[in-house]
């Protein structure tokens, strides 16, 4: 006996003096009646096991999923672009010409007819003169003294500059006739020519009224400033 | 003449007669040898005698089946203790469960409950005393791994190597539980032996 046992040796007697506890009488007649009642369970065999439709179904379904997840959605396909590789895209709608003579026939004619019917709100021709201001300005006004000593052919091109600067300085009213309460479209303009109304400052329609007070403001600083300006010369 | 010389047969010879010529004599044979020692064991496991007696039965039905998957490199008794060990381990846990789930769904869920004992059958409780009930609910106690090795080792009187075949682990993990298992039986029965 080691020391171990000799620790819980109470323990050991008690669980060794524990009563046998013995199976019933009717054992062995219960066990045969077990024994034959319960019919003998049959091995599977492993391919009945591996195609039997419990496991052949979900397989079926997996293996078909994977098919389509392969072929249908193919992850790899996407070529991811560098975005600073990319070429800037090149606009269509957009001419750029050196000279006032490369610029054709039928814009020229097109910005005429604007000229001529103004009420009309042609989208198409707002939007090839919008281009026009975008595209002429560099090549005009950096060769706007150039354009004035040139004759007759050049009074057009001077033509569709006052014409553009007319566009620049009434630009907001054709905005506020086109829809809206929108901010003035970017014009790009020299330091020198940039107008108030380029700004984006807030633009407010006066009202009949208040534009008579305005006046009658107006009118009232001008008789104070005559009446100072003949107090001073009867001084 | 020839059941007279079966029942001199080891065990192992007996399995072996019931798996070649199929006799069941010697199956019978080996009921009458088994039937007691493995109901005192699974009985002390589970601390049922109901589901006890039940366990010990199918132990028996699956050596009638299986008889084939018996090798005769082990002994028997090592085979046979396994096969009702695994079962009388899978009824307990079963039984943990149904008790957990019956007491859990009857609403306050912190409230403790005690499960009555209802292992005190006339005629198993006979001669039970007081003592030796209290040291069965003890054991019940003990983590399932450290009583199995208990019983198997105090109370069966079986080797080390034996439990180790039984219970497939080492000898020395063996050694360990029941130890510790002794060590959890002695804390909880401190109030009897500290007298």
């Amino acid at each position: 006996m080691n020391e171990e046992e000799k620790t819980y040796k109470k323990l050991l007697d008690d669980l060794k003096n524990l009563p046998q506890i013995d199976a019933p009488k009717n054992f062995e007649t219960e066990l045969l009646r077990k024994i034959n009642s319960s019919e003998p369970e049959q091995k599977e065999s492993f391919w009945n096991k591996l195609l039997s439709p419990g496991k052949l179904a979900p397989a079926a379904i997996a293996i078909a999923s994977a098919a389509i997840i392969f072929f249908v959605v193919d992850v790899n396909s996407e070529e991811m672009e560098d975005p600073l590789n990319i070429a800037p895209r090149l606009r269509e709608d957009l001419v750029i010409i050196e000279s006032i003579e490369e610029l054709p026939v039928e814009q020229i004619k097109k910005t005429d007819r604007v000229k001529e019917e103004p009420g009309i709100i042609n989208e198409g021709l707002v939007e090839t003169k919008e281009t026009e201001t975008q595209v002429l300005p560099n090549a005009v006004y950096e060769e706007q003294s150039e354009m004035k000593s040139k004759g007759a052919e050049q009074s057009l091109a001077d033509e569709i500059i006052s014409d553009k600067s007319e566009s620049d300085t009434f630009k907001s009213d054709d905005s506020r006739s086109l829809g809206g309460s929108a901010a003035p479209s970017t014009v790009t303009t020299s330091a020198s020519e940039i107008s108030k109304d380029n700004l984006n400052f807030m633009q407010r329609n006066l009202s009949t009224e208040e534009k008579k007070e305005v006046q009658q403001l107006k009118m009232k600083m001008q008789t104070e400033k005559s009446s100072k300006t003949e107090q001073n010369s009867n001084k | 003449m020839k059941d007279r010389s079966l029942s001199e047969f080891t065990d192992e010879e007996l399995i072996l007669e019931f798996q070649s010529n199929g006799n069941e004599k010697a199956f019978e044979i080996l009921v009458q040898r088994f039937k007691n020692p493995l109901t005192n064991y699974v009985y002390r496991f589970l601390g049922d005698y109901d589901s006890c007696v039940d366990v010990v039965q199918d132990t028996f039905v699956k050596v009638y089946r299986y008889k084939d998957n018996y090798s005769s490199l082990a002994k028997f008794s090592t085979w046979i203790y396994t096969i009702a060990g695994n079962l009388a381990r899978t009824e307990y846990q079963r039984k943990r469960r149904r008790n957990f789930f019956s007491i859990s769904s009857f609403g306050e869920e912190d409230k403790s409950f005690d499960i009555p004992d209802n292992s005190n059958r006339p005629d198993v409780a006979a001669d039970m005393n007081l003592k030796n009930e209290i040291i069965q609910k003890a054991l019940l106690k003990v983590r399932d791994s450290y009583r199995e090795a208990v019983i198997l080792r105090d109370v069966q009187e079986l080797s080390y190597e034996e439990i180790a075949d039984i219970m497939k682990i080492e000898v020395g993990t063996v050694k360990s539980r029941i130890n510790r298992g002794r060590a959890e039986l002695q804390k909880y029965l401190k109030d009897i032996y500290n007298d």
